[in-house]
């Protein structure tokens, strides 16, 4: 043969073996896919995210994927660790459930060790205090009617029944103790009396009635304007 | 022998020319030829900062006329802006015969078409407050997500059929299969449906671990799997290939929150900045590059279309001025090569700088006032839609169809049109 043919056979060869190599390392990929929720109350139309607040169960679970599938870890140890400390390291444990913690850290780490397949990783959740927000949709936070409303929507607490009746709602009104409906003590009715521009400001307080620690405050300032 | 040694490396030429030529979209399955896939079509780690269209200047300024891309077809908005209905409205669609079908805030469904108004369907005492509400992309189907289970509304039929033990809201894919999370022992596994059969069950794509998460159609063959999103946490988009049940990460931001539009074969992504404030916004390409665009808004205040040609326009617009447009059938629509993204776009963009922008919008801790922009894809040419500055929407759940921009204005909930 040819020393020509010899070297252009080499060089075929040699090209397949490496493009085989970056295919195969495409392909080898190897990810741990992780994903946490937490249970507390968000109202029924909210489509972000549940934050956990202290006191909230968080689940946090994984699949881990090599070569685009979800491998079997039954007989595999997984290592869990919550803030450095181990929790488990049990085989075949791909999911936990604990309690978020109080806001002494802002985030909870976690950290998922498979040493099986050399392969670690470690997320952050946040951690947050429940949240109040007085709903004021006006363009400007300026309002030219003399009666109109503004609603708190509580976010991130922790009931029990995941129930309005579980929080206590307190409102003020340029300072002064103010009522919100009777049949909905979460929306405030307001009536401006006279036509001078003046502002209001508005102050909202929700306590959790299952955990008097738990409480929320919220204050915005509208401009009267005719 | 030289001239084998040329032919050889010839064919190598061609056959590689050959196969780096395939669009992403239509590459083909071949194990062999995923890396000349991923070689052209997987998006590189640094991407975000390629390209830019033309920028929104800061609060307070319109475009300045020296800019070229200002209202360049002489577009004034401010007239056409439309009140749909004075129904407070919490979701809707619009079908191809220009039909809009609303459900209200007692949970009726009205179909509205020009000025009448028909209640379709009345839970009188029995409304149940909704998860969510979404529709097929045909209009045909209405999706009630509870918090563990579907309701879906056939609108021609008028009949229900249920889905239980649901873990996520449902995603209808332009075929109508359903896709959606379902909690059984433990899991929360993928399932699809197709709606198009009637007795049709229920087939588990696959068994996961996944948490909090919501389905997207990609195509007819991959699912996007997305976090809800929040501007503190780290959020993903994985990609899921129904028919190879093989999955892949695609990003990883802090503040993700992704809008796909199947049939655009596009998306939209905002992805927080430091700390969860502010952020950046980019179009998604089908290959899932980012083209990053100067201004931030929400994915939820961005859609897609492909305008219909004028002539088109004229003979399915039932209120076209044109005497002979009796007819509502969009047989004949042929759509421009054209597409363009038509955003909302808050005026002060400095305020969302000091904002977390997901959490507060979703929270209603803020509210925007919204210019509206059109933005051409290709060359990304933009025209102002609407700019009046008397006048405020926050423009939410924006849709077109038809050469008409629909959204609701959530300072009063109402629906409302602009002609394009």
């Amino acid at each position: 043969m040819k020393f020509q043919i010899k070297i252009l056979i080499a060089i075929l060869f040699l090209s397949v073996f490496f493009l085989n190599k970056l295919v195969f390392a495409q392909n080898n990929s190897e990810e741990l896919l992780i994903s946490w929720e937490a249970l507390n109350y968000t109202p029924y139309d909210f489509y972000g995210k549940n934050l956990p607040s202290p006191g909230s169960t968080i689940n946090v679970g994984f699949d881990f994927v090599q070569n685009g599938k979800i491998v079997d870890l039954s007989q595999n140890k997984i290592y869990w660790y919550i803030n450095d400390n181990l929790v488990s390291n049990d085989k075949g444990v791909k999911e936990i459930s604990f309690i978020a913690p109080n806001l002494t850290e802002r985030v909870v780490e976690i950290r998922i060790e498979l040493p099986d397949f050399n392969v670690i990783k470690l997320i952050e959740i946040p951690i947050v205090k429940p949240r109040l927000i007085i709903n004021a949709p006006f363009p400007k936070k300026e309002i030219n009617m003399n009666e109109f409303e503004v609603s708190a929507i509580p976010y991130f607490f922790n009931l029990k029944k995941y129930d309005f009746d579980e929080i206590n709602i307190n409102w003020s009104i340029n300072g002064i103790d103010a009522l919100g409906k009777i049949e909905d003590p979460f929306v405030l009715p307001i009536k401006v009396l006279g036509n001078n521009q003046t502002i209001i400001n508005i102050q909202a307080y929700a306590q959790n009635v299952n955990d008097e620690s738990e409480t929320a405050l919220d204050e915005i300032n509208l401009i009267f304007k005719k | 022998m030289k001239k084998v040694l040329i032919i050889i490396t010839i064919l190598i030429v061609l056959i590689l020319g050959y196969v780096l030529s395939f669009p992403c979209d239509g590459f083909p399955e071949t194990t062999f030829l995923k890396y000349f896939y991923n070689l052209k079509c997987q998006p590189s780690k640094d991407q975000g900062q390629k390209g830019s269209l033309p920028p929104i200047n800061p609060p307070g300024n319109n475009f300045s006329q020296n800019n070229n891309f200002y209202n360049n077809q002489g577009i004034s908005a401010v007239s056409k802006v439309k009140k749909v209905s004075d129904i407070k409205v919490l979701n809707y669609t619009v079908n191809k015969n220009g039909e809009v079908i609303l459900i209200d805030e007692s949970g009726k469904i009205i179909k509205k078409s020009g000025p009448n108004e028909e209640i379709i369907y009345n839970p009188g005492a029995s409304f149940n407050f909704y998860k969510n509400i979404s529709f097929s992309p045909d209009s045909s189907k209405i999706i009630f997500n509870f918090k563990d289970s579907a309701s879906i509304f056939d609108v021609s039929s008028k009949t229900w059929s249920q889905i239980k033990k649901l873990n996520s809201k449902i995603a209808i894919s332009l075929e109508n299969k359903a896709a959606y999370f379902k909690t059984e022992n433990g899991k929360n596994n993928i399932y699809q449906l197709d709606l198009t059969k009637k007795d049709a069950s229920p087939t588990k794509l696959l068994e996961t671990n996944f948490l909090d998460s919501e389905l997207i159609w990609k195509d007819k063959e991959n699912l996007l799997i997305t976090t809800k999103p929040s501007s503190l946490n780290v959020n993903y988009v994985w990609l899921f290939n129904v028919k190879n049940k093989t999955l892949s990460v695609i990003y990883d931001y802090l503040g993700l929150y992704l809008n796909w539009n199947e049939e655009a074969k596009g998306g939209t992504i905002f992805y927080s900045g430091e700390l969860g404030k502010g952020g950046e916004f980019y179009l998604v390409a089908p290959n899932f590059k980012l083209q990053k665009l100067n201004f931030i808004t929400l994915p939820s205040k961005c859609n897609f279309y492909k305008p219909l040609s004028k002539e088109n326009f004229q003979s399915n617009n039932p209120t076209s001025t044109n005497p002979t447009s009796t007819t509502t059938s969009t047989a004949n629509k042929k759509p421009s090569e054209d597409i363009f993204l038509i955003c909302a776009v808050p005026r002060d963009q400095d305020v969302l700088q000091e904002k977390l922008v997901i959490d507060d919008y979703i929270t209603k801790n803020l509210y925007t006032e919204d210019n509206i922009y059109k933005i051409n894809v290709k060359n990304g040419l933009t025209e102002t839609v609407f700019s009046d500055q008397n006048k405020y929407f926050d423009v939410d759940k924006i849709k077109v169809l038809n050469n008409k921009v629909f959204f609701v204005n959530r300072f009063d909930n109402n629906l409302y049109e602009i002609d394009l």
